[in-house]
């Protein structure tokens, strides 16, 4: 039962739900992500686009341990005010929604096959999460004194150097001895070769997301590894890096302290099934009413989603009036309370 | 063999024909039909826009002298420019041949019916930044030819038949194409002191390049005789006299103000190489040439048809 539920909460795929918009919106600046990635080769003249620096930009880590370091800042690095002023209204939206990091986090999450009450053990907050502030603390302290760290730890820093110096060339050279191994072999039956349909793929490759020259880059390999320690890492713990690690969101979980959505859990309707917990990506405790941990929150609305009684709401403090921005999910709340039941 | 010894027949009826219907735009009854021809430019002037105009007049001059494109690309050929777009490198810093010259090369070629006229070089910075910096993708395009990156799967180990180079990698489509045009640019070479035509092929090469270098003059002469060229145009708009063939400082870059053409590469590398004051066979490209009978180093035997242009 838990995981028929699960798998529909999980791939309810294309049904209009804000869930869904949260998974559109990530999986646009993933793309946008990688377009700039692509992008950002020297092909022929010295200057890049001025978008090439977007996720730099609109990153209030970068921002403040440059400020703090080089006590300057570069203009286009003040959208990382934009960022500021949205967590300090709206909480840690940015993990969930806009980050390309925790999109690919929560992908490889995608992959885990794990039984509920396991997922459940490894879905509550613990102490370890606090770490990530500790890293902060030491970055910016670091900053002040001059030797600014973001470039190793800072998230997009850690993907970019990921992307382009290890899985690009790694793609990049598997792309080119499949696609010449098809070219030389040129596999097919009478008429029909391989090469036929392999070649426009090849050219469409060539000419917008392939390098033209080999790629290979000294700590390619290094920088590597630890990518796929925080992947396998991702298997255990559901985006691993952004619970415990991550600099950024930790900056950001400080500044969320102010936002205004409030999770509510609705103690009536809870059965304590905790499919809220099993897929929390933050562990935020979305099943304590109450303790639920707001810097951990990445308002990605899993919870709501899955939750089989509709308990979960968010709900908007503006002044002394709280509004319910947000409401249950009723649809699955109704439908499927009675699997919730037995999950519990 | 059979090919170019075809051509010089028909070309030869062709002109008398059109020299006897009177339609001929220079004097050819009397005179023995040019073989290579210097074109130089007699009023010099500053500035991009005046170079290029330059480039271009002396350019369809030269070509015009040996009888025109037509005498070398027929309709349906597809032609093979080959320029120097080696370096990183802008075209008054001289290290990659003039734009204009080449755009003029493949306009002519269109005009005379070539069916595609390609263009790519194997060059030594990253591509990507050559064909663009050079000037040369622009112009060329805007003039009709398709310029692409060479595809590294189509160099092909080939027997070249000679002794400095048995074999080697080489761009299949190059070997496979109708027409074969070099238009090198005239440059200091830190190696050979000069590269010209000959070595200017590099760029059809693949493999391990630098390995080449052991024994680069007559391993290129093995080179241009196996992918022998139907016309060669050399730019000295602007040469680069030292550092080469890289460059990069202005002050080695000299204003010569001439474009040659000619049908025998070697003859036209002796030549390039006077213009930096060298013998005409000084260079062991040229010797290797010469030797293994692809041409001669003495070009003055041809009757080079010196013009004035302004």
């Amino acid at each position: 039962m838990a995981a028929s539920k699960a798998s529909k909460g999980r791939f309810a795929a294309f049904a209009p739900s804000l869930v869904n918009l949260r998974r559109l919106s990530q999986f646009l600046f993933l793309v946008l992500f990688f377009v700039i990635l692509i992008r950002t080769t020297l092909v022929g003249e010295d200057d890049t686009e001025p978008w090439a620096t977007f996720f730099f930009d609109i990153d209030p880590l970068i921002l403040l341990s440059s400020l703090f370091a080089s006590h300057a800042v570069l203009s286009g690095m003040l959208l990382a005010l934009v960022t500021v002023a949205l967590t300090l209204l709206l909480g840690r939206f940015f993990c969930g929604w806009v980050c390309p990091v925790g999109a690919t986090f929560n992908l490889v999450s995608w992959a885990r096959k794990a039984p509920v009450p396991k997922l459940i053990k490894t879905g509550v907050w613990n102490q370890w999460q606090k770490s990530k502030y500790l890293l902060l603390t030491a970055l910016l302290v670091s900053s002040l004194a001059g030797l600014n760290l973001a470039g190793v730890f800072d998230p997009f820093s850690l993907f970019y150097r990921t992307m382009a110096t290890s899985v690009y060339p790694a793609f990049q050279w598997g792309a080119e001895q499949l696609f010449a191994w098809i070219y030389y072999t040129d596999p097919g039956i009478g008429p029909v070769r391989l090469t036929l349909a392999s070649e426009p793929i090849y050219g469409v490759l060539r000419d917008y997301v392939l390098s033209n020259q080999p790629l290979a880059y000294s700590g390619g390999v290094l920088i590597g590894i630890v990518f796929v320690f925080l992947v396998v890492m991702a298997l255990f713990h559901f985006r691993f890096w952004c619970r415990y690690l991550c600099p950024l969101g930790a900056l950001l979980g400080v500044f969320s302290k102010t936002g205004r959505m409030h999770l509510k859990l609705d103690g009536e309707r809870c059965n304590e099934c905790k499919m809220c917990v099993a897929y929390c990506p933050g562990a935020c405790d979305p099943h304590l009413a109450g303790r639920w941990k707001k810097e951990e929150c990445y308002l990605c609305l899993t919870c709501r989603d899955l939750c089989p009684s509709g308990a979960i709401s968010f709900d908007a403090k503006i002044g002394n009036k709280t509004t319910q921005l947000i409401g249950p999910n009723k649809a699955t709340g109704h439908s499927e309370s009675k699997d919730g039941q037995n999950d519990g | 063999m059979h090919r170019s010894i075809d051509r010089r027949t028909f070309l030869e009826a062709a002109a008398a024909g059109t020299a006897a219907m009177g339609l001929t735009p220079f004097p050819l009854i009397g005179q023995s039909r040019a073989d290579m021809a210097i074109a130089t430019w007699t009023a010099p002037e500053e500035g991009a826009e005046a170079i290029a105009h330059e480039a271009r007049r002396l350019t369809e001059e030269a070509i015009n002298a040996l009888g025109g494109m037509s005498r070398f690309v027929s309709r349906g050929d597809v032609v093979w420019v080959k320029p120097n777009i080696g370096w990183d490198r802008r075209p008054e810093q001289a290290a990659n041949t003039n734009p204009d010259v080449v755009a003029t090369v493949v306009r002519m070629c269109l005009e005379a019916g070539a069916r595609t006229v390609k263009l790519s070089d194997n060059p030594c910075n990253d591509e990507r930044r050559t064909f663009v910096r050079s000037g040369i993708k622009a112009a060329a395009e805007e003039a009709g030819a398709d310029v692409f990156f060479l595809d590294r799967r189509k160099f092909r180990r080939m027997d070249t038949g000679g002794q400095n180079l048995r074999s080697w990698e080489i761009y299949v489509d190059y070997v496979e194409c109708d027409k074969r045009i070099n238009i090198p640019i005239v440059k200091h070479h830190s190696l050979t002191q000069m590269t010209l035509a000959i070595k200017n092929l590099m760029g059809i090469v693949g493999g391990n390049r630098s390995q080449l270098h052991q024994n680069l003059g007559p391993a290129m002469a093995d080179v241009a005789k196996f992918v022998p060229s139907d016309l060669v145009v050399m730019d000295a708009v602007r040469v680069l006299t030292g550092n080469g063939p890289q460059g990069g400082s202005l002050r080695d870059v000299e204003r010569r103000n001439m474009v040659a053409a000619g049908t025998d590469t070697v003859a036209m590398d002796a030549w390039g190489s006077t213009l930096f004051g060298y013998e005409p066979d000084q260079f062991t490209s040229t010797k290797a040439a010469v030797d293994i009978g692809l041409g001669t180093a003495d070009f003055e035997s041809l009757n080079p048809r010196r013009l004035d242009v302004s």
